[in-house]
């Protein structure tokens, strides 16, 4: 029990671990889920550096822009260099002679009164709404001048007429985008060094805007990735280690030159050291960090999957037995809900978790995390609840697969069972009824789909399924019906073969299915006891022939000193007439005896078939005459007349001849016998094609009130009064015989006309 | 005088059979089983064997297979087994004759005379050895005084019944047809031929069989004709 006990806790703690497991791999997933570099696969994680990174190209390409911004801003805002606040930047009419000119310092002030201000966290990005604005302020006003747009764009009406905020806002917006550039290039915490250089024709008139001054050209271009460009048309090499060209460059270029010539150059270096602590160091620290994470998911995933593995693993092998060194299987309760109403059960929990379940657990996880990921929290919760559910089932399912109940326990073989074991009708009618269930339900359904979809339907996925589902189902059916006809056909044809005598015909039972392999084991043993009755019957008939032979010994040795000792008796000369008279009784009925006996002997033979036969080829012909040769002095001695017909040629059957020579000597002895005197008996031989037959006729002495078939009954006789000799056998051992050799023996009587015939086959 | 040895359990056949061979002249020993049936042979001069097969003790048929290793007297079985298999056994084992029981006394003083005769007049059979003498085993014909002799018994035949068997012993073995054996005594084409063949053949064995029913000699091969068994 200690044993037991252990396990079963181990069992719990493996189960535990597994989920915890199961929440290792969550969380590795996670952490590349949510990785800034997810969906990137995996081979950056080996083969890219942050310089490579579509982040990187796209942050410079970004500085690039705004190099190219603070040129113009700097015009906008800077006098000879340095940013002058009492610059002019915006004059506008609101009528004749009422013409105003605003200051940078003008538009500030109104900036900060209409709620604008500069967020110094944020990159000085413009924040703040406004939210009064006077009635008066909001009119339109003709703009004469606009620092960020010269004159000769103003040609719209739109373009031309704008309220005082609206301009405020836009030139703000510069104002902010300047003075964020200029913190971020311009101070001395920068990792990105730039030079644009415009040369007129004349060289000594030209401009440059740079971050570094005194830093000269290759200084900047080695210091990691730069980039140089040149407006020259005798340089058309753009030369740089980033892996973009950057092909925006010359286009700004050519838009901020401020002379006719294409003598200018640009050239970007960047300290790839990222030792000034601004954004490329902070984003370059970032890449580092989201690829160290990535690798930690990677291995916390692959971890979590190795540990639901092996605890998994654990379980399959140790789900539903109380020890391991104890192999039989307990069941929970739950195990011996019958397996499909299980699985049905478990689907309907399912569905109940996922609709109802998870969304309750995910409300409370609403409470705890941030409304971004509440998508992604609502999908673990699905996620657990099915894979929950999914595990339960699984190991229910395992535990009845070993212990062998997986579809013993289940309502459909129930069901089956039922089926199978029920009558043909019950199984016709409930089949035929499953069968028009099924089709009705597939065909509404069809026509259904048929209608709503009309003419896409045969690209419809769920309709073809259906399809595919009908055609299979109706082809199972047909299979059923095929193999039940061909089941019934075998049934027919062992029936046949019974019915024909081949009592050892067998069905092959493993061929059959349900109730008719009940039927065909029901043939074989029909089958079986024809067989054993045959078997038992032939074995009696042989014990009795054999125990008449016997007896038939036992008979004879007593029998031959009576035969013997009569005839001493007779040999002594003794007077008495009366004695005289009872010996030759008594050597009469001795001699009957002897006969019977042998007799006896023969009829049990033949009837039993327990003699073994020489058949070879026999001239019917000749056998008539041998016979006729062996018995016409005796029918002459009784004054008979012997008439044979006999065709002229060879009649040939398959006989044995001794046997067949028995059969005409039992007849003949029969026409001797029982003929009477003075009378003629035919004998004939007639050549009927096919078959041949022998017929003996002649004219009983004594009326014949009996039946032919009587006649060749074991020890019956047409009138027992009639001699004392022969033993009544002779006809039933003929008719026995003649059978034995595959011929037939017919016994007619028509009035005192006695009519015997032998018929057998004529050899080809 | 020839001595009969008579071996039964059943001593009232024994005493029988001592009856009807001393009437004959014979001179009959007896003995109730095989070992007593060995026990006189060896202490005797026998003949002649006649001996039962069931019997307690040593049984017929190994009694028989004992006196054989010793001796060539002739021995007849009477038994009352008279299935075709019992008797292929006894001749088989080196009995001469089978007889069935019950026996017709004069049957088996005839068989019993058969048997001497032949034991004793091998020697001078050899001696008539023309080419006008056929044999076949006790049957003798001498073509050229037209005699037929068994078991050296003249016997008398007519001229058809003689021609019928010396046609048959010349060709001992041969199945003759009734038709064969019309053709050749008659002459003739055996167009509707009656019994006459049949009949005489019946004759024959009557003159030449002790039993006609199981003949030695004229076999009847039933539906093919007859023959001379070669001996």
């Amino acid at each position: 029990m200690e044993h037991m006990k252990s396990i079963s806790m181990l069992k719990r703690f493996v189960g535990l671990f597994h989920v915890i497991f199961a929440c290792i791999t969550f969380t590795g997933i996670g952490l590349m889920y949510l990785n800034s570099n997810y969906g990137r696969g995996l081979s950056w994680l080996t083969s890219e550096s942050f310089e490579q990174s579509p982040d990187f190209t796209r942050k410079v390409q970004n500085d690039i822009t705004n190099i190219f911004d603070y040129i113009r801003y700097q015009e906008i805002f800077e006098t000879n260099g340095t940013l002058d606040y009492s610059k002019v930047v915006l004059e506008v009419s609101s009528g004749p002679g009422d013409d105003r000119s605003y200051t940078l310092n003008d538009i500030i002030v109104y900036g900060k009164s209409l709620g604008y201000y500069l967020d110094e966290a944020d990159d000085f990005a413009l924040k703040g709404d406004p939210i009064h604005v006077p009635e008066e302020e909001q009119q339109q006003l003709y703009v004469i001048y606009r620092c960020y747009q010269s004159e000769e764009e103003l040609t719209g009406p739109d373009q031309s007429f704008a309220t005082l905020p609206d301009l405020t806002y836009e030139i703000l917006r510069r104002f902010s985008a300047y003075y964020s550039i200029n913190e971020r290039l311009m101070s001395d915490f920068t990792n990105l060094y730039y030079r644009v250089a415009y040369y007129s024709n004349n060289d000594s008139i030209y401009e440059v805007y740079t971050n570094a001054p005194e830093m000269s050209i290759d200084s900047m271009m080695s210091m990691g990735k730069y980039i140089y460009y040149s407006g020259d048309s005798s340089d058309l090499a753009v030369r740089t280690n980033f892996d973009s060209t950057f092909p925006s460059i010359p286009a700004m270029m050519t838009e901020n030159n401020p002379y006719t010539s294409n003598k200018n150059y640009v050239v970007i270096g960047l300290d790839t050291s990222y030792k000034a602590n601004d954004d490329y160091h902070q984003a370059y620290a970032a890449y580092t960090n989201s690829r160290q994470s990535f690798i930690n998911g990677l291995y916390i995933m692959f971890i979590g999957l190795a540990g639901c593995v092996v605890t998994i693993g654990f379980l399959i092998f140790a789900s539903g037995h109380s020890s391991f060194a104890d192999r039989s299987v307990y069941l929970y309760p739950f195990d011996n809900l019958p397996t499909d109403f299980m699985l049905l059960l478990m689907l309907l929990i399912t569905w109940l978790c996922v609709r109802f379940a998870a969304p309750i657990v995910s409300k409370i996880l609403h409470l705890l995390v941030v409304e971004s990921y509440w998508d992604r929290a609502n999908r673990m919760t699905m996620f657990a609840a099915i894979y929950f559910c999914g595990l339960l089932t699984f190991f229910s399912l395992l535990r009845r697969y070993k212990a062998e109940t997986l579809w013993k326990n289940s309502m459909l073989r129930r069901l089956v069972d039922v089926l199978s074991e029920s009558t043909f009708k019950y199984r016709l009618t409930t089949g035929f009824m499953l069968y028009l269930g099924a089709n009705v339900f597939l065909i509404t359904l069809g026509a259904f789909m048929i209608l709503r979809e009309e003419g896409e339907i045969l690209r419809s996925v769920p309709f073809l399924t259906l399809m595919v589902i009908w055609v299979l189902g109706n082809l199972m059916v047909f299979y059923y019906l095929y193999r039940n006809a061909e089941q019934t056909d075998r049934l027919h044809e062992a029936i046949e073969k019974l019915a024909s005598g081949e009592t050892s015909y067998k069905v092959d039972v493993s061929r059959f299915s349900s109730l008719e392999s009940q039927l065909a084991e029901g043939l074989n043993r029909i089958s079986d006891g024809l067989e054993t009755a045959l078997a038992e019957q032939v074995k009696s008939e042989r014990l009795k022939a054999d125990l008449i032979t016997n007896v038939s010994h036992d008979i004879k040795t007593p029998l031959t000193s009576i035969i013997n000792y009569v005839d001493l008796l007779k040999r002594e000369n003794i007077e008495n007439p009366t004695v005289q008279q009872y010996l030759e009784i008594l050597d009469q009925k001795s001699q009957r005896l002897k006969t019977l006996t042998e007799d006896l002997v023969e009829a049990s033979r033949a009837s039993s078939g327990n003699i073994k036969l020489d058949i070879t080829d026999i001239d019917l012909v000749e056998l008539v005459q041998q016979t006729t040769g062996e018995f016409e002095d005796r029918f002459s001695a009784r004054h008979l007349e012997l008439v044979n017909s006999l065709p002229n040629e060879v009649i040939l059957i398959e006989a044995d001849g001794r046997r067949l020579w028995r059969v005409l000597e039992n007849l003949y002895n029969n026409a001797y016998k029982y003929a009477l005197e003075n009378t003629r008996v035919y004998a004939s031989v007639e050549d009927l094609g096919s078959e041949v037959v022998f017929t003996i006729k002649n004219i009983s002495s004594s009326p014949l009130n009996i039946s032919p078939e009587e006649l060749t009954e074991r020890f019956v006789r047409g009138d027992v009064s009639r001699t004392t000799e022969g033993s009544g056998l002779g006809l039933s051992i003929a008719k026995d015989l003649t059978a034995l050799q595959g011929g037939k023996l017919e016994i007619t009587i028509d009035g005192d006309l006695f009519k015997a015939s032998v018929t057998f086959p004529i050899k080809n | 005088m020839q001595t009969i040895l008579v071996c039964d359990d059943d001593k009232q056949i024994v005493e029988a059979i001592n009856i009807y061979l001393t009437g004959e002249g014979f001179e009959v020993i007896k003995a109730y089983d095989g070992y007593e049936a060995l026990e006189l042979l060896s202490t005797h001069e026998v003949n002649l064997m006649i001996v039962d097969v069931m019997m307690p003790g040593l049984d017929g048929i190994r009694t028989t297979l004992k006196v054989r290793e010793t001796s060539s007297i002739p021995i007849i079985i009477l038994s009352a087994k008279s299935e075709d298999t019992d008797k292929i056994l006894g001749l088989n084992i080196g009995a001469d004759d089978y007889i069935t029981k019950p026996f017709n006394p004069l049957e088996l003083v005839a068989r019993v005379k058969s048997q001497l005769r032949r034991y004793t007049q091998l020697g001078n059979l050899n001696q008539q050895n023309s080419s006008q003498v056929y044999k076949c085993g006790g049957l003798m014909i001498n073509d050229e005084n037209k005699e037929v002799f068994v078991d050296g018994e003249l016997i008398k035949l007519t001229p058809i019944e003689y021609n019928i068997l010396l046609l048959l012993v010349k060709n001992a073995g041969k199945v003759f047809s009734i038709d064969e054996i019309y053709e050749k005594i008659w002459n003739e084409d055996a167009i509707g031929a009656d019994n006459t063949v049949a009949v005489h053949i019946r004759h024959i064995r009557e003159k030449i069989e002790i039993n006609p029913k199981e003949p030695r000699y004229l076999k009847v091969v039933w539906g093919v004709g007859y023959k001379i068994e070669k001996q």
